[in-house]
């Protein structure tokens, strides 16, 4: 059986510009153009421009749209007012992670929600079973027809100022703009760790933005960047990836997300399981591990202690092009003491880390 | 896709670069750009031996890692001690500033299996989606 990959509007952009195509969640997607680590260290220094259109927007609106994401979503909604957006999670009644989501308060009565692109139908799902149970609240998937493009960088705000007139929001504020291009919605997010916006917008504003950016780009030293780069920054800041670093089976409290965890305000689904965690100390934790040279470290490596125990397991291996080190988030014991990775038939030698892995200026 | 004319190839998508009594050995211009950014290269020590098929070594990308296969049996007369810092060579310079090691071969009967530079293209050409 093969699988029919969707393609973002932006699809043939990315061939044009010579990315490597691959496979993700369903999706068609550039994972490099130049190269991962060429697009990594410009979004560090200058400026990255990602397409994220694979990810999922959907728009929740009606008077009991906040009440309806406080008993569904882990963290305190009523902390957000318009304008701002909140980093969540959505769980199963185990305190797995079914999705980690970022939500933006657009206007009084409504909200966006951005799934990853593999659970959409999932979150879209539960968002909609829930919103039978209410009055007056309205999902719209508009996954299909809108695109997000992530401007990700210490020089985001010159790359953007003449194509989006006053498109500056703060770190987590959110605005719906108006340009000639069209309109759409841009917020202060990312997941890369460098300062920057994300823009979403219906396909064909996208794809004009898109073009409109890439001069502006060029002039400050900046890349379109693939998913490879996406991946490498956001390890490099220790933020977990849905499917390695946080699960159906795998808890926020285990994957150090606390803070986006706010058991007092709401009964949301694994609500019950947490409080039990937290009781109980949490049998498994994420730590960060850094290798002694540039050899990545690799996913389902198993992580042993100082006896050569077998402790745990890396969710996400790579290579910090930063520190030119190895890296990884691993799930182990809790309290087990990490010494080494096993890979290949080697013994690598780790030191264990609080994420981030670096400190950005 | 560069593959140049006066060197032979293997299957593992190797080059090899006849030098007198020695051969210069890297991987190809197709195998750099399919591996992606190279960010460590893990190379024997010269003095070593390798055996012609067999892994000598291995070079890994900020994805994935692949075993180095030996071209040739031989001793190894020299490592390219550049890529212990920059890996990157592997895939700026492939056939230049990126090759990997020098081997004196024990049987010069191993060159006469290497592929030339047209069998090769085809190989890839066959071998490709």
């Amino acid at each position: 059986m093969s699988e029919v990959l969707r393609e973002t509007v932006l699809g043939s952009r990315h061939v044009a510009l010579g990315a490597k195509m691959v496979p993700f969640a369903g999706w068609r997607m550039p994972i490099q153009y130049e190269g991962t680590v060429a697009e990594h260290l410009a979004v560090r220094e200058a400026c990255g421009l990602f397409d994220v259109g694979h990810m999922g927007t959907v728009f929740v609106r009606g008077p009991d749209t906040a009440d309806l994401l406080q008993r569904t979503l882990t963290n305190d909604v009523t902390k957000v007012g318009p304008g701002r957006a909140q980093y969540t999670m959505l769980l199963n009644d185990r305190g797995g992670v079914v999705d980690d989501l970022i939500i933006s308060h657009v206007a009084e009565d409504e909200w966006m929600v951005v799934p990853n692109a593999a659970n959409v139908t999932t979150v879209v799902a539960i968002l909609d079973s829930e919103a039978e149970r209410s009055d007056g609240v309205e999902v719209t998937d508009l996954s299909s027809a809108w695109g997000i493009l992530a401007l990700q960088g210490p020089r985001w705000s010159d790359v953007v100022e003449d194509v989006l007139t006053d498109a500056a929001p703060a770190r987590f504020g959110v605005a719906r703009f108006e340009s000639r291009l069209g309109q759409g919605i841009v917020s202060g997010t990312g997941y890369t760790g460098s300062p920057g916006i994300e823009i979403v917008a219906p396909n064909d504003t996208i794809v004009g933005i898109w073009d409109a950016l890439g001069g502006p780009l060029a002039d400050v030293g900046g890349k379109p960047a693939g998913l490879g780069a996406r991946d490498t920054l956001r390890l490099e800041m220790g933020y977990p990836l849905h499917g390695h670093d946080i699960s159906p089976d795998i808890s926020p409290l285990e994957a150090g997300l606390g803070w986006t965890v706010a058991l007092d305000s709401a009964d949301f689904p694994g609500a019950a399981a947490l409080r039990r965690q937290k009781e109980d100390g949490v049998p498994r934790r994420l730590v960060g591990l850094v290798g002694r040279d540039r050899r990545p470290l690799r996913d389902a490596s198993p992580v042993l202690d100082t006896a050569a125990q077998a402790v745990g397991v890396v969710t996400s291996g790579g290579y910090s092009p930063l520190l030119e080190r190895g890296i990884a988030l691993a799930l182990v014991a809790r309290d087990a003491q990490p010494a080494s990775v096993e890979l290949r038939g080697r013994h690598l030698p780790v030191e264990v880390v609080d994420p981030p892995f670096v400190d950005l200026p | 896709m560069n593959i140049p004319e006066e060197l032979t190839y293997t299957k593992e998508h190797e080059w090899v670069r006849l030098e007198g009594d020695l051969v210069r050995v890297g991987i190809t211009d197709y195998a750099q750009d399919a591996l992606g950014d190279v960010v460590f290269v893990q190379l024997p020590e010269a003095g070593s031996v390798v055996t012609a098929d067999d892994a000598f070594g291995e070079v890994e990308s900020t994805k994935s890692v692949s075993d180095l296969y030996a071209p040739v049996s031989g001793a190894v007369e020299s490592v390219n001690e550049l890529l212990e810092d920059s890996p990157e060579l592997v895939n700026s310079d492939p056939y230049g500033d990126g090759w990997l090691i020098v081997v004196r071969p024990d049987d010069s009967a191993d060159l006469d299996r290497l592929l030339s530079a047209a069998a090769y293209r085809s190989y890839l050409d066959e071998a490709a989606p």
